[in-house]
């Protein structure tokens, strides 16, 4: 399964342009990245009634610091931060797995979000709660469309205990601009994250 | 034989040549006199006060169609007259299709529809359809717009639709037949006979109408073939000296034949069966004249409305589907009118509604029941000569939501005479139907349960004691408090009147909802389904402005052009919105930005303008007359709604998700609507008329099914009368 990643610094631009003798350039630790079409356990197709077959009923994990799928086989492991299967989202804590990922939702602009909110409320996967849970989409049950609610930003303290905002921006392949549940692939994430790893909270 | 043939202007009467019609002529054209007569005295309006009051003296916003309007349009039901008046405006039910109404920019649910002051029950998911109604026998429609709860009760909280029917004025046979596209027949038949004291009034209707299709290639059709048959019937004993008895009834019967494409199991069937609606009232009432100046009214009104619907499948003819509906009403009540002087009048009245309903919706068969007695007291007061204030107050004590106090105060002042000021403030209400109390629909196809507040507490109780229960989203012990949906309104308004060629009128209101009524998810089980109940939930508000001018040109042409202007808002929405915490998508980039507060379009299905320009023909001496109506309605939202017309599901407008409509959402566009009709008086009795609605042939399959596209009709007219009695 191929990921096309776009990852590039923020401070790239400014690097370029603006540095004068007395400055020294500053590494940037804060990185933007946007992943395209993570698969979520896509089904192989789906039958009249629109129930999906082929499915392998396994998460996609995912870790962020060098924005790397891993493999199945270290489910068991710290090596994940994050996990996708069609619109559940697991972190790497409690039930969901041996790590300490917690995460919380937060209503905001990705770009205002300078730093994890004051207001925080990290979590764990607990029994019945997950950390995300189904606040960040909504589910119209007529157009059968999943739809990520627009100023959902999800913040997260890694395994390393680094933080993360991430924002989901499209739940179908290659995101259609208006997805069609009978014509569009489901089951495909793009979203977009800031990485810091320097391990403050601040985003820049 | 005592007919003779009715003409229908003096023109005609002229005319004649046969002597022993003369004199009856003669008897027709006075008769002509006394209506017109009448028509002057025909201002007058009984469903904004329920006492006899003249148009131009009510403080609240009202308004009139006269039979004469009905005629001249050619519109055969009720949806198709109310459609084109100012500040009105058509609206589909939930599933997309049928028609009910929106007053000042609230619900279909919260207007009153009323025959002879009685109110029509059954109501599809709150909204009453309108096409059961039938503009044959009707004399006039009266709109009070506003609370009327002061009068009516629950229900009159955005305002009142009362229907009158025609009354035995002379002898009178009339027989009329409609066709027009969409093979649609309407044929009626009414008679008018007045013998000594008593005098009868019948009235019989068919329609059928092979229905409509927007997508061919779909199995069935968008509106299925239906029937209908309306009959309604009036006896009146005048005992003299102020006493007079009534005794009326009313029956409507319809059916559809449905034909479906529907998914089950994995496979693809047909299925098809007869939807079935019935409908029927009867109304005793008793006139008391008690004194000069006192007389009391009473009655019983019962009601009752039936649906039955069933689906086979096919081949094999196996049920695929059942649903009943059973509701009744009945209602004891008496009213008291006293005007001890001229510049006093009092009503007060009292009464008990009790209602039941039954259907397989709510779970099991036993009916419901609630019971509501209620008491009212008017004043009618002329302090002045210029001045007129109507005061009012209106309790009702219910079994099941307790008990509600709607207030109203309004105020006429003449400020010369031309114009005058308007100004009322009422409170309204509307009690939680049976469904928000009741309602047990578990849907198969999703996992989704909806419940009425009055089954939580034994439905959790069974979940939890299964052990399915596994997360509850609300307190089940907090659903018991459903309360009525609550209005109070303030309309404020102008109106001038030249008496011969100018009629203006503004009128501004302001309707602020509280308690609303929502779904709310309850629980969560095991196997992921969520159960959902009701609560008042939302605050809303409607304001606007409603505007009419008419002209009337010699030689009775009429122009006449009106409309409104409406801002109807969520609060919470447009709060949250002002505090910066509703986002958009940027379908592009997929960006989130958040949204400004101008950017919040308002609730569902409002346009911000609506409108009507109006030309209407029909000279006293000619034989000719004509109508062309030209309404719009500007772009407005639609909400998401479970539901499909034809498997095509039906299109929402929250296309980023945000929950509220904002103005990067889809939009219904705004659309015209023309209609036109001309008629022509032959001799002796004999009227013809030919027309189109919607003569532009405006179709929006996807978001406005309902809308047919252009139909045209021919009508055909006989009168048959016999000389005034009196």
């Amino acid at each position: 399964m191929k990921i096309q990643s776009t990852l590039y610094a923020v401070g790239i631009a400014f690097m370029l342009f603006s540095c004068s003798e007395d400055e020294v350039p500053e590494i940037k630790t804060a990185v933007a990245v946007q992943i395209n079409n993570l698969p979520a356990d896509p089904p192989v197709g789906r039958d009249s009634l629109g129930t999906p077959y082929g499915t392998t009923d396994q998460f996609t994990l995912f870790r962020f610091s060098d924005s790397t799928l891993v493999v199945h086989a270290d489910s068991a492991t710290d090596k994940w931060d994050i996990g996708f299967k069609a619109n559940v989202i697991i972190v790497n804590s409690g039930v969901s797995g041996p790590g300490q990922t917690s995460a919380f939702l937060y209503d905001g602009l990705f770009g205002e979000m300078k730093e994890v909110p004051t207001d925080s409320s990290f979590q764990q996967d607990l029994g019945g709660v997950l950390a995300i849970g189904k606040g960040w989409y909504n589910y119209n049950a007529s157009a059968m469309t999943l739809t990520p609610k627009p100023g959902k930003i999800i913040f997260l303290r890694t395994n390393e205990g680094k933080y993360v905002k991430m924002e989901i921006l499209s739940y179908y392949k290659d995101s259609p601009a208006t997805p069609n549940a009978f014509t569009d692939k489901d089951r495909f994430y793009t979203f977009r994250y800031v990485h810091q790893s320097n391990g403050t909270t601040k985003f820049e | 034989m005592g007919y003779f043939t009715k003409s229908w202007s003096r023109k005609f009467a002229v005319g004649m040549k046969k002597t022993g019609w003369v004199t009856a002529l003669l008897f027709c054209a006075l008769d002509l006199v006394s209506q017109a007569d009448s028509l002057s005295l025909g201002e007058v309006l009984i469903s904004a006060t329920r006492t006899q009051r003249a148009l131009a003296s009510l403080p609240m916003p009202v308004q009139l169609i006269r039979e004469r309007e009905i005629r001249m349009t050619g519109a055969s039901r009720l949806q198709d007259i109310l459609a084109e008046q100012p500040g009105l405006t058509v609206v589909p039910q939930v599933n997309g299709l049928g028609s009910g109404i929106q007053f000042q920019g609230l619900n279909p649910d919260y207007t009153m529809i009323m025959v002879d002051g009685e109110p029509l029950i059954g109501r599809y998911t709150g909204s009453l359809e309108l096409s059961r109604l039938a503009l044959g026998n009707i004399r006039q429609i009266e709109l009070v717009k506003g609370p009327s709860s002061s009068l009516y009760g629950s229900e009159a909280m955005a305002g009142v639709v009362n229907l009158l029917t025609k009354t035995c004025d002379y002898d009178k046979i009339q027989g009329e037949l409609r066709y027009g596209s969409m093979n649609t027949w309407d044929g009626s038949l009414e008679g008018h006979y007045r013998v000594g004291k008593l005098s009868l009034s019948g009235f019989a209707n068919h329609y059928r109408s092979s229905g409509f299709d927007h997508f061919p290639d779909i199995y069935g059709q968008t509106v299925a073939p239906f029937n209908n048959t309306s009959l309604h019937g009036k006896a009146q004993i005048d005992l003299g000296r102020g006493h007079v008895l009534t005794l009326s009834a009313r029956s409507f019967r319809e059916v559809q034949d449905n034909h479906y494409q529907v998914l089950t199991g994995g496979d693809s069937i047909r299925v098809s069966g007869n939807a079935y609606v019935r409908d029927r009232s009867v109304n005793p009432r008793a006139k008391w004249k008690l004194g000069p100046s006192m007389f009391l009214q009473t009655g019983f009104y019962y009601t009752d409305y039936h649906t039955n619907t069933r689906l086979f499948s096919y081949p094999n003819d196996k049920l695929y589907y059942t649903d009943t509906f059973d509701q009744s009403f009945m209602r004891p009540d008496v009213l008291f009118h006293w005007k001890p002087t001229k510049a006093h009048q009092w009503v007060a009245g009292w009464g008990m509604n009790r209602e039941l309903v039954a259907t397989s919706r709510y779970g099991d068969a036993a009916g419901k029941s609630q019971t509501t007695w209620y008491a009212l007291l008017q004043h009618e007061w002329k302090p002045l000569g210029s001045l007129e204030i109507v005061s009012g107050i209106r309790i009702d004590e219910n079994s099941v939501y307790g008990s509600q106090w709607s207030p109203k105060l309004a105020a006429l002042y003449r400020i010369s005479n031309r114009w005058s000021a308007k100004a009322s403030y009422g409170k309204g209400f509307r009690a939680p139907d049976f469904r928000y109390l009741y309602l047990n629909f578990h849907n198969t196809a999703a996992p989704y349960t909806v419940l009425g507040t009055e089954q939580v507490e034994a439905q959790m109780r069974e979940l939890e004691a299964s052990g399915e229960l596994q997360q509850l989203l609300a307190d089940p012990s907090d659903a018991h408090h459903l309360d009525a949906e609550r209005s109070s309104a303030v309309n404020a308004g102008l109106c001038y009147d030249d008496g011969s060629h100018w009629k203006m009128e503004l009128n501004f209101f302001r309707n602020d909802l509280s308690g609303l009524i929502e779904s709310i998810p309850l629980a969560v089980t095991n196997d992921r389904r969520t159960y959902f109940t009701y609560a008042n939930l939302k605050s809303a508000y409607t304001q606007g402005l409603e505007y009419s001018v008419s002209f009337d040109w010699k030689n009775g042409l009429r122009f006449s052009l009106s409309g409104q202007v409406l801002d109807a808002r969520d609060v919470e929405m447009f709060n949250a919105v002002k505090a910066g915490e509703v986002y958009g998508r940027d379908p592009i980039t997929k960006a989130s930005y958040r949204l400004r507060a101008n950017d919040y379009f308002g609730l569902y299905n409002r346009s911000r303008y609506t409108g009507n320009f109006k030309i209407f023909y029909g000279p006293q001496n000619s034989p000719w007359n004509a109508s062309l109506r030209i309404c719009y309605r500007s772009k407005f939202g639609i909400q998401q709604v479970a539901g499909s017309v034809q498997g095509i599901e039906r299109p929402f407008s929250d296309l980023n998700a945000n929950g509220i409509l904002d103005r990067y959402d889809h939009f219904v566009n705004a659309y015209w609507m023309v209609h036109v009709a001309v008629g022509r008086h032959l001799s002796e009795g004999v009227r013809l008329q030919v027309g189109a609605d919607n003569l532009l042939n405006y179709k929006d399959p996807y978001n406005l099914p309902h809308i047919s596209g252009r139909q045209f009709f021919f009508k055909i007219q006989y009168s048959l009368f016999k000389k005034n009695t009196l």
